[in-house]
């Protein structure tokens, strides 16, 4: 731990100067950093003190990050008043990302697919799986985007007027965003782990499949975990439709295969949505269709990616749930399960 | 010597029912009470008021909006240890504050950071879960959602949020700001009585009606050792059943449901959730 002034904080960083100068090793405010403490001369008086828990006792352990380090602080207007100032809750940006990546080892995840293909309504039935007690083996530690993640669950509510299901759509922006669950296994509830979801627009995809040298703009591209190309499930129930469908998975999956950008070493997920459709709407023939369009991507994958993985999901599946089932438990279980090597200290030179 | 505990609750949720009930409890011990009391605080004409509306099966005065009350009790343990438990009652309308405004008060954080224990009351009458209509639809089995041909017609505000989700938050603001733990946390579930049979324990209660919380408390454990508690104070309908109340007498009103010893147990020592957090001090008392 680097020693502090009165009044500045330490940082638990090698190397990091904040106890002298102020400035943080990752570029964020002090507060903002997970590794930053404050001047424990202000923060912790005598009577703290004396309760401080032999070490033995913090053994809930978030992986590679400390056994009860708070949650970061996030960014985001706050209400200006005369109280203490809470974190906001929203979703993050690259720079608080980063500070996650910094303490711990976080799954950073990447859904990629056409306008309306249900990328988001992955993540938030995956958030109201845990609601409910419904992931299976997967517990809720923590989350730093509470409210993000309720604003974008609100089309799912009786609150918001509707009478069915729907998500919000995500806006293109300049500035990625990132949505943030921290989930445990029911057999070791102790070993955390984070999971960081992009929330990028439809059409910023659209984008990447039209014009070559954008995924090299995507600067987040280049650390992803897993990367997921949703394939609509709801396009594949028309015949017309579902080759158009086609030709969009198809043409993406060969962007990322053709780009230099993304990690070799990332997984890559196929992902069909909205199966219940699918088989109820479809039918036998859009079933099948499904089944050989995503072989048809995974092979397409499998020439640059190692590691290579189909799903067939139905998020929020409408009447008899699909052969199946959500399948949610198994495309988060294989999110969590994996994330890149750390690089040695070769490729650190 | 004082120990300071934080009661947080939403309005409603029987914060200041249980300490009128807990004032009574700790000069009227039964055998089998934890703490009892240790003679007589200044200030006590607030909690003393409320206990003799508890008495006559009255409904309970709440905890004006804006107002906190410092409630303070001297006790001793079976051990003949001497405290005085200092619980100031928080308005309910303050418990929302941190996750609405996303601030709360110096004083609201100088307690949090100080306070020995956390007991956080939830209501067996209030819904934790959010409502959803992907699982309406679904349990209804159709028909499918015409897409994007209807649009909402308000935006989300914080409010629309379940409780579970808002309770978590306010654990994960606690973490935050303090540089002591771990925290322990005495969940009460009150209005046990409305309830009863069809839960075994509190913790049941938890895991079925507020899932999220109880993963949480689970997987943080370390940092949130918990215990819960259901517990009547009422002990039933002041609308209904106030000439049986009130001719049972105060005591055998109350109604608590814990595993303090492991297996699922029901008494009437309503002392049992501050006995646990005092129980984990070094009682150097």
């Amino acid at each position: 731990m680097n020693g502090s002034q009165r009044g500045v904080g330490s940082c638990s960083q090698v190397g990091c100067p904040v106890a002298e100068t102020g400035e943080c090793l990752n570029g964020l405010e002090p507060s903002k950093c997970p590794n930053f403490s404050p001047d424990p001369s202000e923060e912790r008086d005598k009577d703290t003190q004396a309760t401080m828990l032999p070490s033995e006792e913090q053994d809930d352990v978030t992986e590679s990050s400390t056994p009860s380090e708070p949650l970061p602080v996030t960014s985001g207007a706050r209400r200006k008043g005369i109280g203490v100032d809470l974190p906001s809750g929203e979703a993050l940006v690259l720079a608080e990302v980063a500070s996650i990546r910094a303490a711990s080892l976080p799954r950073l995840v990447v859904i990629t697919g056409p306008p309306s293909a249900g990328k988001t309504t992955i993540v938030i039935s995956i958030y109201e799986a845990l609601q409910f007690g419904e992931l299976d083996e997967h517990l809720f530690c923590a989350s730093v985007t509470l409210p993000a993640l309720e604003l974008r669950c609100f089309l799912n509510r009786p609150e918001s007027g509707l009478e069915f299901p729907d998500t919000a759509h995500t806006q293109p922006s300049n500035e990625p965003r990132f949505l943030h669950l921290r989930t445990a296994l029911s057999e070791n509830p102790k070993v955390h782990t984070d999971v960081l979801f992009g929330d990028i627009s439809g059409e910023d995809f659209e984008d990447i499949r039209n014009n070559s040298g954008v995924i090299e703009r995507m600067e987040y591209l280049g650390i992803v975990d897993h990367l997921a190309v949703v394939v609509d499930g709801a396009a594949l129930c028309a015949p017309g439709e579902r080759d158009v469908a086609a030709m969009d998975s198809l043409q993406l999956v060969a962007r990322f295969s053709a780009s230099g950008h993304l990690p070799e070493d990332c997984e890559f997920h196929i992902v069909t949505s909205k199966m219940d459709l699918v088989e109820h709407r479809g039918g036998e023939d859009a079933v099948a269709f499904a089944r050989a369009l995503s072989a048809r991507l995974v092979a397409a994958a499998e020439k640059k990616f190692a590691r290579v993985k189909e799903h067939f999901v139905a998020a929020r599946p409408v009447g008899p749930p699909p052969t199946d089932g959500k399948q949610l438990h198994s495309l988060y279980s294989s999110w969590v399960a994996y994330c890149r090597p750390l690089p040695g200290p070769e490729a650190s030179e | 010597m004082t120990r300071d505990f934080l009661m947080l609750g939403l309005s409603g949720s029987g914060k200041t029912t249980f300490l009128a009930a807990l004032n009574w409890s700790l000069q009227n011990p039964p055998q089998e009470a934890r703490l009892r009391s240790s003679g007589l605080a200044d200030g006590t004409q607030y909690i003393n008021e409320r206990t003799k509306e508890w008495i006559r099966c009255q409904v309970v005065e709440k905890t004006p909006s804006g107002r906190r009350v410092d409630v303070t009790l001297p006790v001793e343990t079976v051990d003949g240890d001497q405290a005085q438990l200092h619980c100031p009652d928080l308005s309910g309308e303050e418990f929302r504050d941190h996750w609405e405004l996303r601030q709360w008060s110096p004083e609201r954080d100088q307690e949090v950071r100080h306070a020995r224990g956390l007991i956080l009351f939830v209501s067996a009458l209030h819904s934790y879960l959010p409502s959803s209509l992907a699982q309406e639809a679904q349990a209804v089995g159709g028909p499918e959602p015409a897409q994007g041909t209807v649009a909402s017609n308000r935006a989300w505000t914080p409010e629309d949020t379940c409780l579970q989700v808002q309770i978590v938050e306010l654990l994960q603001f606690i973490r935050l700001r303090r540089r002591s733990l771990p925290l322990k946390v005495a969940f009460v579930v009150s209005a046990w009585d409305r309830i009863a049979g069809t839960y075994n324990s509190a913790e049941d209660w938890l895991q079925t009606e507020a899932p999220l919380l109880h993963q949480f408390l689970h997987t943080n454990s370390a940092v949130f050792p918990s215990r819960a508690y259901g517990v009547s104070a009422q002990g039933g309908e002041y609308a209904t059943q106030s000439v049986d109340l009130l001719s049972a007498g105060p005591g055998e009103r109350i109604v608590v449901v814990h595993r303090d010893d492991g297996a699922p147990a029901k008494d009437r020592d309503i002392t049992r959730p501050l006995a646990w957090l005092v129980d984990s001090e070094p009682m150097p008392w």
